[in-house]
């Protein structure tokens, strides 16, 4: 989804897709209030005396209390008028990282932009908490734990570190644009739906924290966090060789074009393109040396029964593991292809290949029972995969020893701990 | 650069700043000069060994150990002394503010601390310091706390964000000026939230009330030479304003009177019974008591033949501590203030009348000022009843001779001042004329002096009458009571206050303690009592002090006055008598929502017919400024497009038709209230906006406009604004090229203009639709390449 610029006024918050908004969050959205206020700590404290004050004054009818008072109330109007003068009509976008793994802090950005003419100060900007939809904690939310305004006594932290990402911002100038970095963090793999950001401040007083709810929905995928998997990536080496090539050679097959160097066989300039580009150019060939292999992941228990908590966590190591592989698979130039339960990515090379496969092991569940059968790849757009490809199967012992297909490998995930 | 170290010493100039006022909030309260003394030491003290660092390195265990052993002494003190609670309280919060300045470390939670226990203090000082001093630490508290909270936030998010100065110099100066703007704004709010507070203090458990004035002279029984220790006391009781602005001539022998004595044993005055008091009736509208029900129907008939109108004065009376009200003879009406009819109104005020000693008495519930009108009249021709005497050959004059006879007790012996008064008044025949004459023997041959001389202290007035010869107002009142009532005379002695001095900061004139005075009643037959002043010139004139003190001292009582009873006594009558004020000034008709004027009152406040009233034309513009907003950016604000509110769709139709009976019904309502029942008017009220929103449909003002057109005419106004630096659109210059070359020029809003092309051409010819948004990035564009410098 593309980030776009919106307005946070009140009333003028984008969703998404309405359309697809179910009748409960279009109530809650209905319901929800423009502006959400928390107390600081200092501000339950001023709260509380505020109300002493009040009920001081108004039992013994000392206007001088009533002065005080006036005084109170006169602080908390000025932080509502200032700390929405702070937030109005501010423009928010936001720059997500492109790819994010679980447990590591990726780096992203928000852009904020200040149309009016006078400026605002300390803003906070933060990602709202994010629902994870698919993965070890689907349905759960990640994020900092709004306590509820009535709950004064309840001690609310606005420095943690538990938001999804936050970033600060201590001015910004009239008409003036800035971007500020942020640090997205999500500590499981999955995929996840945030439905927004939220601007605060608790300017100009610190008694309390306004805050705006931004709608603007974005899904962020969290790949696995790559684990360690040297055991694994030798066990494919030893099997089938050292080296897998993908580079220019002696084969057939074109890998593309270069400048011609002096001292080259005249024969083998590409006349054609040459002429096209006015200088010569030699035509390469791609080397045939190069190794394929095929990971196929079994995500199934090889047990009816649902999978107990030590299971799933092997399952979670497992996939870790298995994002290490395909990590170091890639990085010595293997063409790699991965075949689930649920899908499969046909073979491919490259950083972006990789994103491919972490991105469909970031959105696995562990199926019960036995694997059944397994959707075809393709090794490229001319067809199915050669016979000459290693295939890895990778599973739980159970599920390995049912499934149907047979293995050049087999990668066993260990389940015997629950610790993970 | 407005570096983080100096942000954190202005804050914590100002933290201490505000310890400082709110401990002067409570100085006053009885803490004592030990303890006075003692904070100021440490609250300098504790500034220098923080800048030191001599206090780091204490460990907080003792600092611990300090407050439990504070808390200790005060449950002690509050056991075994007597002291009031609230001083032992701000004794024990002042400690706690010691011990925070001492051992704060700079953290957020410290300084939180230092400023809640300033607000404690200053909530604390609302109970025990009621004087002005309290409302001048009170505006520079919230001008110092205000700017100190903001400066500590600032602060706080500085050092959150782990940076070491905030970018730029100029923000911090604008930042500055912010906060001094904020000051003032939050002192004002706080003032108008002050008045506009409703008053409804049911004052279950600590009713309202003032600390009175201590006062002596008036009690029931009064020793002579009493009276000289108040003389120089320039605390004032009454506040008199008069009408025309400035004193009259005869105000400074006002002669207030407070309350008569009947009896004297020789040494003392006293009331011999407790008098018989009841309720006087009056006028439930004005709150007006008719005093001259109560004169006799011979000085009815002197003071109705004199021609002269009453006097009316104002006068505020502090709270004293008695119940006696002050009366000025011959005096025509009371009235006292309008309250609300709650049996829990403090203010709420009646008057009693003692029949036997003519006093009269102001029953309140509390302890308040109260703020009075009186009407007087000028004293009578004397001529009149100076021939007047006893007919004790009538039924009528035998009656009122007995009802008076208590008045002619004498002690026992005094044959010395019996045989004076004998020859004193050998000459006279009548009561007022032995009673000018002793009156008249006194001033001339005895001195007045506050200096008492030594004399008998068991017979103290033939002391005064025949050895010292010198002694002040209650010697000659005594004197001439006795002497009268050895002449046959009934006579009293009543005590009081003569005249005032004039305090020209507050244009009122000023009784003070100082100027109580006694002197003498002397009953003339068929008219009633009459007073009458033996006291030299000498001892009446009031003591009025000159030179910068005594100005000083005028302006602090003006400000004193001001301050008791718009600040203190302020309250719900207060707030209603000013909502009537308001509605009558803002009413043409001047007719108050809260209670209708007579229609005598309204005829006299009729405006002037043909005449444009201001308030009037206040209303008139804040009506078309309403009007004039609801025009946006050339198009009456609700409809252009159709609107979504909560899930239902409103077309453009339905709220020009909503708008337009919101209109003519505020426009109808609002004429009516002016102008009443004139049915013309009210169809100019109501049918005013109607044509003037038709009119602006008539002169397109681009109402209604479609998208498209919303876009060509964001097009002319940048058109407009290119024209400001002088670059014109040629015949044959596209739109898109026309935008081409205005980045070429402006080359610092290129992105914007390439922006606005893009929607531009979008919306022109994409059949797009602009949203909201996009045309707000529209307008901005525009705005900036207006604010852009001309290119060379």
């Amino acid at each position: 989804m593309a980030s776009s610029p919106f307005s946070v006024g009140a009333g003028e918050q984008e969703v998404s897709d309405p359309a697809r908004e179910t009748f409960r969050q279009r109530m809650r959205r209905m319901m929800r209030p423009p502006r959400r206020l928390a107390f600081t700590r200092a501000g339950k404290f001023f709260m509380l005396l505020t109300l002493a004050v009040g009920a001081g004054a108004l039992n013994t009818g000392n206007n001088l209390l009533f002065l005080l008072l006036g005084m109170m109330l006169s602080a908390i109007i000025a932080s509502g008028i200032l700390s929405e003068a702070v937030l109005r009509k501010l423009w928010l976008e936001r720059r997500a990282p492109s790819r994010i793994f679980a447990n590591r802090a990726a780096a992203g950005s928000f852009k904020l932009n200040n149309p009016r003419s006078y400026l605002s100060l300390n803003i906070e900007i933060s990602e709202r908490n994010a629902t994870c939809e698919v993965g070890p904690i689907a349905g759960q939310e990640i994020g900092h734990k709004d306590v509820p305004a009535y709950k004064f006594w309840v001690e609310d932290s606005f420095d943690g570190d538990d938001y999804v990402a936050i970033a600060r911002m201590p001015e910004l100038g009239p008409g003036e644009t800035k971007h500020t970095q942020a640090l997205y963090n999500f500590p499981f793999r999955g995929r996840y739906k945030s439905p927004g950001m939220r601007l605060a401040t608790r300017f100009p007083f610190g008694i309390f924290h306004k805050i705006v709810e931004v709608d603007h929905e974005r899904e962020f995928i969290v790949f696995p966090e790559p684990a360690p998997a040297d055991d694994w990536a030798a066990d494919v080496a030893a099997r089938f060789g050292d080296i897998a090539r993908n580079r220019a050679g002696s084969g057939e097959e074109y890998f593309g074009l270069r400048d011609w160097r002096e001292g080259e066989d005249r024969r083998q300039i590409h006349w054609k393109s040459s002429a096209r580009r006015g200088s010569f150019v030699v035509r390469e060939s791609e080397e045939q040396e190069q190794r394929a292999v095929e990971i196929i992941l079994l995500h199934a228990t090889g047990h009816k029964s649902p999978a107990p908590a030590y299971m799933k966590d092997a399952f979670e190591e497992g996939l870790r593991k298995t994002a290490g592989l395909l990590e170091e698979l890639v990085a010595q130039r293997y063409r790699v292809a991965l075949r689930t339960l649920d899908g499969a990515t046909d073979a491919g090379e490259g950083v972006t290949h990789l994103d491919r496969m972490l991105h469909q092991l970031a959105t696995l569940t562990l199926h019960e029972g036995s694997p059944s059968a397994l959707p075809a790849t393709r090794v490229s757009s001319g067809g199915p995969m050669r016979n000459d490809v290693a295939r890895v199967g990778i599973g739980f012992g159970s599920a390995l020893d049912q499934c149907p297909e047979t293995f050049d490998l087999s990668l066993v995930v260990d389940q015997s701990t629950e610790e993970v | 650069m407005f570096a983080l170290q100096k942000l954190a010493r202005r804050h914590e100039i100002l933290m201490y700043l505000c310890a400082l006022l709110s401990f002067l909030a409570v100085a006053t309260g009885g803490l004592g000069i030990l303890m006075n003394g003692f904070f100021i030491l440490c609250w300098a003290f504790s500034w220098f060994a923080h800048g030191r660092g001599w206090t780091e390195k204490v460990p907080t265990q003792i600092w611990n150990g300090i407050i439990l052993t504070t808390v200790a002494i005060t449950g002690a003190q509050m056991y075994l002394t007597e002291e009031s609670i609230i001083t032992i309280g701000v004794r024990f919060i002042l400690l706690l503010l010691i011990i925070k300045l001492f051992s704060r470390k700079g953290g957020e939670r410290d300084d939180w601390q230092i400023y809640a226990l300033t607000f404690l203090l200053m909530a604390a000082g609302t109970a025990i310091n009621e004087d002005v001093a309290y409302g001048v630490v009170f505006a520079l508290y919230v001008f110092f706390v205000t700017f100190g909270l903001a400066l500590f936030h600032m602060y706080t998010e500085t050092s959150r964000l782990k940076a070491t100065s905030i970018r730029r110099e100029g923000m911090a100066r604008v930042y500055q000026v912010a906060l001094v703007l904020l000051s003032g704004a939050v002192f004002l709010s706080s003032v108008t939230i002050f008045f506009v507070f409703p008053r409804v203090g049911l004052g279950f458990f600590a009713p309202k009330t003032r600390s009175a004035q201590a006062m002596t002279g008036f009690s029931d029984k009064v020793e002579l030479g009493s009276h000289g220790v108040i003389r120089d006391n320039p605390e004032v009781v009454l506040r008199v304003e008069f009408p025309s602005g400035s004193m009259p001539s005869d105000a400074p022998s006002y002669h207030w009177r407070m309350l008569s004595y009947d009896s004297y044993d020789g040494v003392k005055w006293e009331r011999s019974t407790k008098g018989k008091a009841f309720n006087l009736s009056f006028d439930s509208q004005t709150r007006t008591y008719d005093l001259s029900q109560l004169y006799t129907k011979k000085l009815d008939e002197a003071v109705d033949t004199s021609g002269h109108q009453p006097r009316t004065i104002r006068v505020y009376m502090e709270p004293l501590g008695v119940s006696q009200g002050p009366q000025i003879w011959p005096m025509q009406s009371y009235v006292l203030p309008q309250t609300i009819p709650l049996p829990f109104n403090p203010k709420a005020a009646w008057l009693r009348y003692d029949t036997r000693y003519q006093d009269i008495y102001i029953q309140q519930r509390n302890e308040v000022g109260i703020v009075m009108e009186m009407a007087i009249h000028p004293e009578p021709d004397r001529a009149l009843y100076e021939d007047v005497v006893f007919n004790l050959e009538t039924k009528q004059g035998a009656i009122e001779f007995a009802n008076i006879e208590p008045f002619l007790q004498l002690p026992e012996g005094m044959g010395r001042m019996r045989q004076l008064a004998e020859q004193v008044t050998a000459t006279a025949t009548t009561p007022y004329k032995k009673a000018a004459i002793i009156e008249e023997y006194l001033k001339a041959n005895y001195t007045y002096t506050t200096n008492l001389p030594q004399v008998d202290k068991n017979n103290p007035v033939e002391g005064f009458l025949f050895d010292s010869k010198k002694g002040h107002c209650e010697f000659f009142a005594t004197s001439m009571a006795l002497m009268l009532r050895a002449a046959g005379v009934p006579s009293r002695v009543v005590n009081g206050f003569l005249g005032g001095v004039w305090n020209s900061a507050g244009e009122y004139m000023a009784v003070r303690q100082g100027d109580a005075h006694a002197w003498v009643e002397v009953y003339i037959p068929e008219y009633g009592w009459v007073p009458f002043d033996p006291t030299p010139s000498a001892g009446t004139q009031p003591l009025q002090q000159t030179g910068i003190t005594a100005q000083l001292r005028d302006l602090y009582d003006a400000a004193r006055m001001n301050w008791m009873r718009y600040v203190i006594e302020y309250d719900l009558d207060s707030q209603i008598e000013g909502l009537r004020a308001l509605s009558k000034m803002l009413s043409p008709s001047s007719r108050t929502f809260l209670n209708e004027s007579s229609d005598a009152e309204q005829e006299e406040e009729k405006p002037s017919e043909g005449g444009v009233q201001t308030r009037d034309l206040i209303l008139w513009v804040v009506f078309l400024l309403i009007l004039w907003r609801s025009f946006r950016n050339g198009r009456l604000y609700y409809t252009t497009n159709p609107r979504i509110y909560g899930g239902i769709t409103i077309p453009p139709a339905a709220m020009i038709a909503a708008g337009a009976v919101l209109w003519a019904g505020l426009g109808l309502g609002w004429m009516r209230w002016f102008t009443g029942d004139d049915i013309p008017l009210q169809l100019v009220g109501g049918g005013g906006p109607l044509a003037m929103t038709a009119i602006a449909i008539l002169l397109g003002a681009n109402f209604g406009a479609s998208r498209d057109q919303l876009a060509s005419g964001l097009f002319g106004e940048l058109e407009r604004a290119a024209m400001r630096h002088g670059i014109t659109r040629e015949t044959d210059e596209g739109p898109a090229a026309f935008i081409a070359r205005l980045q070429e020029l402006f080359p610092a809003q290129r992105a914007s203009l390439g922006r606005f092309r893009a929607l531009y051409l979008g919306a022109r010819f994409g059949s797009r639709e602009l949203s909201q948004e996009e045309e707000a990035k529209m307008r901005e564009a525009i705005k900036a390449l207006r604010r852009e410098k001309s290119p060379e």
